[in-house]
C-alpha cells in the first residue's frame, strides 16, 4: 500500500527532525514493514516551466517545429518539437539537458541531452503529460498535445515542475503482507494513529457524522446480519460530478488513483483516509429501498468494469427495487453507479462478513481494493467514520449539496473485548517488570483503555479498530507493549539447558548416514525430485493401482499421482541429465505414498508414508553398474550401521530387466526392495537413446538402524597366510555361488577377481579368475602344503563343477 | 712397484669422482676391489717382495684400499643425494586425479548444518510425515476456520471422499509447523528440538517462487523463555551456519501460529548492510519469522498457555542456500539437474 507522508500530516504534527529514514525504519521495526519512500518530485529534477516565445518550421521536416524557450536563464533554449498545439506565450513543461523522461511516455525513464533534430540543435524537451508522467492529472486529448500550464497558478518561468504542480511528496511503500493482520491501517488515519503512539503526538480527530434529526430515513433492510452487521446510508441532493481540487486529484494521483470527478474520487479519498471502502450510488437509477440479500440462482449481474457475473447463491448482493445493483463490498453494478450527470446520490458504508467477501472474491476471481479491505475485518465505527469525513468534504467542496435522507441500519454490533492481563505473567514472558503505569502509557497510546483491577492485574479495553480477531487475548497484549517498547531494547540474555537424558533420534540418524554414505563413499549424487510424477513414468513402473493417492488440483494434469515409487522420478531426472554426460549415479531419499485402511491412534485418515531410498546408475555398461550398485546394498549394513541386507530372486518388479534383478531382503526374507537394470522394452519407451538405468529402490523405514556397530574384533595371524590366484573354465551355468559353496569354507578367504568371455574360450563356457587365501593357525605353510592345498581345490572344483584350469 | 700401486689409486679415484650413477659405482669397486679386482691382482704380486718391502707395500696398499672405499661410500652418499623417483621429467603442472564425484543436495548440507549447531544447544532432531491432514495443518494451529491464511497457504488437497472431518482431510503440509504439535502431543513440554522438513503450496512458479521447498523450524517450550533469549539463540546458530558473528535484528511481524511475532532480519551479507541489489538497498535481508508459540498452539498441544510459553523460528532453507552460494533461481533445486548440484560437491 502506498501512503503519502504529506496526507498523514494532516492528522498529526511529524517531530521537525525526523528524517523520513527514520520514520521508515521506526515503523518497520515497531509496526509495518516499509519497503521504499519515494517523491515523484526526484523524478523531476530538471524538468522546468517555460514559456514560448517564438515558433518557427523546421527546414527538414513538416512536423517539427523550431521553439524557443524562456526558461528563466540568461539564454533562451533553442528545441526542436513536434507538439501539435504549441503556441507563442504559452506556458509549457520543460526537460532540460541532464533531466529525465520517458520516450512517447513509454518504457524506463531516459536522459535529456542536447542533441540535433533533423540538423538542427535541440537543447531540451518540450514535454507532453505521459512523458513526465502526469497523463493523470493533466489528460492530453492526443498523442502529439504538449502540456499545457499557460493558467497554472504560480507556473513561473525556471521553477522546477514538481514545486509549482505541489508534487513535493513523500509516498511510503509499505509491504501488504506484514499488515494482513492489521486492517485498521488500511487507511492514513490508521497509519497515523500508530504514528501518533510510536511518537507520542496528538492526533487530530475526524469530523464527527451528524445526521439531522429530522431527515426521513432511506428503507434499507438487511437479510442475514450475519453477513452484513451494518448498513449506513446517506441520500444526497445537488451533487454534481465536477473536477475535484487540484490538491485532492495531485493526493489520489500519487497514490495510484487517477482522479475521475468529484464524486468518484471523493468515495476513493474517504477510502484511503478511513480505510473504509464505501460505495456511491446514482440515486436516480435505484429503485428506492435497498436490500442487502443472497443472489438467487440463476440471477446476473454486470459490474462497474463490465464484466458480467453468473451469480452463486452464496454471494451477498446489494439489490434496490429487488434488482441487483452491486456484489457487496467488492464492486458496484454498472448503470447504477456515479455518472457524469449524477444529481443525487446515495451513499454507502457497510460493515460485512469478511469471509464471505473473502470467498465471493475468490469465487468470481475478483481483487479491489474495497475487497482487499473488507477481507481483513472493518470495526462497525468505521462506517460512521466514513460517512463524517464525507458529509465533511461535501460541505466543504459542493455547498450546494444536502443530505435528505439518512439511514442506519444496525442488526448486529461487534462484541467488546476486555482482556485480563496479570502482572506476573508480563514479567515472565518479557523478561522484563514493568510498572502499571509503565504499561498503561504504552498501551493507552494505542487506543487501549487500562483500569487496574487489582494489585495483580489489569483490565484492558481493546479499542474497536483492534477488536475485529487481531487482539483477542493476553498474548497478544504481549506483542503491543513489546513492540511499542521496542525489541531492540530488551536485553538478550542466554537460556538455561537441562541435560536430563542422551538426544536420540535413531531413524534420523541412520537417514543423514545413508545419505553420507552414498554421497561421500560410494561417489552418488543427491537429487530432490517433485513427489508427484508425470503419470507415463509411473506406468512403467506398474502404477497408479488401487492404492494410489491423487492431488485434486495437480500442477498439471499428467501429474496428478502421488509417487509411491521414488524410481519413476529419478528415471525421468536420468533422461534428462543424458544429454549432458556419459555416465552418472544419483539416489533420493524421500517418502512415498500408499493408501492405507486403518487410521492413525489420533484418529488421522493419513497414509501410509515410508521413506524410501532409491539410487539409479546410468552408463554404457549395465552389468558393471549392476554389480556396483549390488556392491553398494552389501557394505551398506556396516557403513551405515544397520541390520544385514540378503539379496534373492523371488518376484521380479514389473520394470525390471527378465535376468537382471535381485529382491532385496531382510534376515527374515522379507522384501525391503528390488535392485535391478531397467528392462530394454521400457528403456525405449522412456527413450533412452546411449546409456541403460540400472536401479535400485529400498524401502528405509522397514529397515533397523542399530545403536551401535556389532562386528567384533577378529585376532591377526600368528603365521602369514598365502595368497593363491587360480583361473578356471567352467559351464555357463556354474555360479559364483557354487564356488562360494564348494570351498568357501575350505579357505581363510575367497574372493572374486574377474570373468571373462570371449577368445580363447569355447561358447557355452566362461573363465573364473578368483584369489584364495589359506594358512596354519600354528605354523608356517611349506611348499610343499600349499601346492597340496592348491591342487586339492582344484581338484574338487573340477569333481563337484566341472571346472578346468585354464591351460 | 709403488708407481703402480700410485697409479692405480689415481686412476681408480678418478673413475669414482667420475660417475654419475650407482650402478656404476659397484661396478667400479669390482674392477678394483673384488676378488679379480686390480688392486686385489697386486697384491697377490706381494709375495715377491722382501719383507720390509713387503710390509710397506702392505700397508701402501691397505691405505689404498681404505681410501677407495671411503671416497665410493662418500660418492654413494652424494649419488643417493640426487637419485630420482622416475626416470622421467614429471609435468608438475598436470592437473591430480579427480576424486570420485558425488555429493548431498546442497540443501540437504545446509539442513545438516544447522542439525549439528542445533544439536550443540541441545535439540532433538524431530520431523513428520509430509502428508499431513486438515486438523494438524489448520485446525490446531490458531487458523480459525474459513480464515484466509488457510487460502493464502495454497494448499495441495488430496483427492478424497467428502467427509466433515478434518481427521479425513488430506493435504500435502504447506508448512511444518503442525509437527510441533504433534511432537508436543507426544513428548510434552520442556521441549526443544528442530523438525526440518519439506512443504509445498499450490502456487505458480518462477525464479524466486516453487511448489515444493525446504523449511526449517525450531521450537523451544519451557515454563520460562523471555524471547530476548531468542535473540541470542539466533545469533549463535547463524554464526554456526556463516562462519562468523551477523548482525540480526527483531522487529514487529504476524503470523498465525506465534504471538508476539517477529520478522528477524539479517544484515545483508553482500553489501554490510550499506544497502546494495541484493538487499533491496535496505541494508537488511528477511531470514526468518519467529516468535512465542500462540496459546492456541499450545492448547492444541495440550498445553496450559498460563504455565508454558517458549520460543519458535522459521527459516527458510532454499533462501539461506541461494545466500550462501548467489545462486539466482530456486527451481533449480529440484531440476535434478547434475550441472547444477555437482558444484556443491
Amino acid at each position: 500500500m502506498k501512503v503519502s507522508l504529506n496526507w498523514i500530516k494532516d492528522y498529526i504534527n511529524l517531530p521537525a527532525d525526523l528524517s523520513p529514514e527514520q520514520l521508515s525504519s521506526d515503523l518497520t521495526m515497531r509496526t509495518v514493514e516499509v519497503e521504499g519512500i519515494e517523491n515523484r518530485a526526484d523524478s523531476l529534477k530538471g524538468v522546468l516551466i517555460g514559456t514560448i516565445s517564438s515558433v518557427s518550421p523546421h527546414p527538414d521536416a513538416d512536423r517539427l517545429r523550431i521553439v524557443q524557450v524562456d526558461v528563466g536563464r540568461p539564454e533562451e533554449l533553442q528545441i526542436v518539437c513536434g507538439g501539435s498545439n504549441l503556441e507563442v506565450g504559452q506556458k509549457v513543461v520543460v526537460a532540460v539537458p541532464g533531466s529525465w523522461v520517458r520516450w512517447h511516455g513509454e518504457g524506463e525513464p531516459v536522459e535529456i541531452k542536447t542533441s540535433k533534430l533533423r540538423g538542427v540543435r535541440s537543447e531540451g524537451m518540450i514535454c507532453a503529460a505521459s512523458e513526465v508522467s502526469l497523463e493523470g492529472l493533466f489528460p492530453a486529448a492526443d498523442e502529439h498535445e504538449i502540456m499545457d500550464l499557460t493558467h497554472f497558478p504560480g507556473a513561473e518561468n525556471g521553477k522546477e515542475v514538481a514545486d509549482v504542480l505541489k508534487l513535493n511528496d513523500l509516498i511510503l511503500e509499505i509491504d501488504n503482507k506484514s499488515m494482513t493482520n492489521r486492517p485498521d491501517l488500511w487507511g492514513h488515519y490508521g497509519l497515523a494513529r500508530e504514528l501518533a503512539a510510536i511518537y507520542d503526538l496528538p492526533l487530530r480527530p475526524l469530523p464527527p457524522f451528524v445526521c439531522p434529526a429530522d431527515l426521513p430515513e432511506t428503507p434499507v433492510s438487511i437479510e442475514d446480519p450475519e453477513a452484513c452487521g451494518r448498513y449506513l446510508a446517506t441520500a444526497w441532493e445537488g451533487v454534481r460530478a465536477v473536477p475535484s481540487p487540484y490538491w485532492m486529484q495531485v493526493r489520489l494521483e500519487l497514490l495510484g488513483h487517477h482522479p475521475r470527478n468529484l464524486l468518484v474520487d471523493l468515495s476513493n479519498y474517504v477510502m484511503l483516509a478511513t480505510g473504509e471502502p464505501n460505495h456511491a450510488f446514482d440515486l436516480d437509477s435505484l429503485h428506492g429501498d435497498i436490500q442487502v440479500r443472497r443472489a438467487r440462482a440463476g440471477e446476473k449481474l454486470l459490474l462497474l468494469d463490465e464484466s458480467e457475473l453468473d451469480l452463486d447463491p452464496q454471494d451477498l448482493l446489494i439489490s434496490s427495487g429487488d434488482k441487483a445493483v452491486g456484489l457487496a463490498g467488492i464492486m458496484g453494478g454498472k448503470g447504477y453507479s456515479i455518472r457524469e450527470n449524477t444529481r443525487n446520490m446515495l451513499m454507502e458504508t457497510a460493515i460485512f462478513d469478511p469471509r464471505l467477501i473473502r470467498k465471493m472474491s475468490q469465487r468470481h476471481e475478483l481483487r479491489t481494493d474495497a475487497e482487499a479491505r473488507f477481507e481483513k475485518g472493518i470495526d462497525d465505527a468505521r462506517a460512521e467514520q466514513a460517512q463524517g469525513l464525507m458529509q465533511s468534504l461535501l460541505q466543504q467542496l459542493q455547498p450546494e449539496a444536502r443530505m435528505v435522507a439518512c439511514t442506519d441500519c444496525y442488526p448486529r454490533r461487534q462484541e467488546p473485548i476486555k482482556i485480563e492481563l496479570k502482572r506476573s505473567y508480563l514479567k515472565r514472558r518479557l523478561g522484563k517488570d514493568l510498572s502499571f503505569e509503565e504499561i498503561r502509557s504504552l498501551l493507552e497510546k494505542l487506543g487501549f483503555a487500562v483500569e487496574e483491577k487489582d494489585a495483580e492485574s489489569l483490565k484492558v479495553g481493546v479499542p474497536s479498530w483492534r477488536a475485529t480477531g487481531d487482539v483477542s487475548e493476553a498474548a497478544d497484549l504481549i506483542e503491543e507493549i513489546a513492540r511499542m517498547e521496542g525489541y531492540e531494547n530488551f536485553k538478550v540474555e542466554g537460556c538455561q539447558v537441562q541435560l536430563e537424558h542422551a538426544i536420540k533420534a535413531p531413524q534420523k540418524d541412520f537417514d543423514r548416514r545413508v545419505r553420507e554414505y552414498l554421497a561421500t563413499r560410494c561417489a552418488l549424487q543427491e537429487v530432490y525430485t517433485y513427489p508427484w510424477v508425470d503419470e507415463a513414468a509411473l506406468n512403467i513402473c506398474g502404477y497408479p493401482d488401487n492404492d494410489s493417492l491423487a492431488l485434486a488440483a495437480p500442477p498439471s494434469p499428467e501429474q496428478k499421482y502421488l509417487r509411491p515409487s521414488l524410481l519413476p522420478g529419478l528415471l525421468l531426472a536420468a533422461k534428462d541429465n543424458e544429454r549432458y554426460f556419459d555416465s552418472f549415479g544419483i539416489f533420493e531419499l524421500s517418502q512415498v505414498f500408499r493408501r492405507r485402511k486403518e487410521r492413525c491412534k489420533n484418529g488421522e485418515a493419513l497414509p501410509q508414508q515410508d521413506l524410501h531410498l532409491g539410487v539409479l546408475l546410468y552408463s554404457s555398461e549395465p552389468w558393471e553398474d549392476f554389480r556396483r550398485l549390488k556392491g553398494i546394498l552389501e557394505a551398506l549394513p556396516q557403513y551405515c550401521i544397520c541390520e544385514a541386507l540378503h539379496f534373492a530372486q523371488n518376484e521380479k518388479d514389473i520394470w525390471a530387466d527378465q535376468e537382471l534383478w535381485l529382491d532385496i531382503c531382510n534376515e527374515k526374507g522379507e522384501k525391503l526392495g528390488q535392485l535391478a537394470a531397467l528392462s530394454y522394452q521400457n528403456r525405449c519407451r522412456l527413450g533412452y537413446k546411449r546409456g541403460y538405468p540400472v536401479m535400485l529402490e529400498l524401502n528405509i523405514s522397514a529397515i533397523t538402524p542399530l545403536a551401535s556397530r556389532q562386528n567384533s574384533f577378529k585376532a591377526l595371524p600368528q603365521f602369514p597366510l598365502v595368497d593363491i590366484d587360480l583361473s578356471l573354465l567352467c559351464r555357463e551355468d556354474v555360479q559364483w555361488s557354487d564356488f562360494v559353496a564348494e570351498i568357501g569354507k575350505r579357505v581363510e578367504s575367497l574372493e572374486f577377481i574377474s570373468e571373462y568371455r570371449g577368445a580363447q574360450v569355447a561358447e557355452g563356457m566362461k573363465s573364473l579368475a578368483f584369489r584364495v587365501r589359506i594358512g596354519k593357525e600354528n605354523a608356517t605353510l611349506s611348499a610343499e602344503e600349499i601346492e597340496e592345498k592348491r591342487q586339492s581345490l582344484i581338484n574338487r572344483l573340477s569333481r563337484k563343477l566341472g571346472a578346468e584350469i585354464r591351460s | 712397484m709403488r708407481e703402480d700401486y700410485e697409479a692405480l689409486r689415481a686412476k681408480i679415484k678418478n673413475q669414482i669422482s667420475a660417475a654419475t650413477k650407482l650402478e656404476q659405482l659397484e661396478e667400479i669397486r669390482q674392477n678394483a676391489l673384488g676378488r679379480k679386482g686390480e688392486l686385489t691382482n697386486l697384491l697377490k704380486g706381494l709375495g715377491q717382495l722382501v719383507k720390509e718391502e713387503r710390509k710397506a707395500m702392505g700397508q701402501l696398499a691397505n691405505e689404498i684400499k681404505e681410501e677407495l672405499n671411503a671416497d665410493l661410500e662418500a660418492k654413494k652418499t652424494e649419488l643417493l643425494a640426487k637419485e630420482p623417483i622416475l626416470k622421467f621429467k614429471p609435468d608438475l603442472s598436470l592437473p591430480g586425479k579427480p576424486v570420485p564425484s558425488g555429493g548431498l543436495h546442497p540443501v540437504t548440507q545446509m539442513c545438516y548444518d544447522l542439525n549439528d549447531a542445533f544439536r550443540s544447544l541441545n535439540f532433538e532432531i524431530a520431523g513428520e510425515d509430509e502428508i499431513s491432514s486438515e486438523q494438524y495443518v489448520f485446525d490446531n494451529l490458531n487458523f480459525p476456520a474459513n480464515h484466509p491464511a488457510r487460502e493464502s497457504m495454497d494448499t495441495y488437497w488430496l483427492e478424497g471422499e467428502a467427509s466433515d472431518s478434518a481427521l479425513d482431510h488430506l493435504c500435502l503440509r504447506p508448512h511444518l509447523t503442525g509437527a510441533s504439535v504433534r511432537y508436543l502431543q507426544e513428548h510434552g513440554a520442556p521441549a526443544r528440538f528442530v523438525y526440518p522438513g519439506r512443504v509445498y503450496r499450490n502456487e505458480s512458479t518462477d525464479a524466486r517462487h516453487e511448489r515444493a521447498f525446504y523449511q526449517y523450524e525450531a521450537l523451544i517450550v519451557d515454563r520460562e523463555f523471555p524471547f530476548a533469549a531468542g535473540k541470542l539463540l539466533i545469533d549463535t546458530i547463524l554464526e554456526k551456519v556463516f562462519g562468523r558473528k551477523v548482525k540480526t535484528r527483531m522487529r514487529a511481524g504476524f503470523f498465525p501460529f506465534v504471538e508476539p511475532g517477529f520478522e528477524i532480519d539479517m544484515q545483508c551479507q553482500v553489501c554490510g548492510g550499506k544497502g546494495c541489489r541484493v538487499c533491496n538497498q535496505k541494508g537488511w535481508l528477511e531470514v526468518m519469522p519467529g516468535g512465542t508459540p500462540h496459546p492456541n498452539v499450545l492448547r492444541a498441544a495440550g498445553l496450559d498457555p498460563e504455565e508454558w510459553t517458549g520460543f519458535y523460528i522459521n527459516i527458510g532453507l532454499d533462501r539461506m542456500v541461494m545466500m550462501r552460494y548467489g545462486i539466482n533461481d530456486v527451481r533449480l533445486f529440484h531440476s535434478a539437474d547434475l550441472r547444477f548440484l555437482q558444484q556443491f560437491k
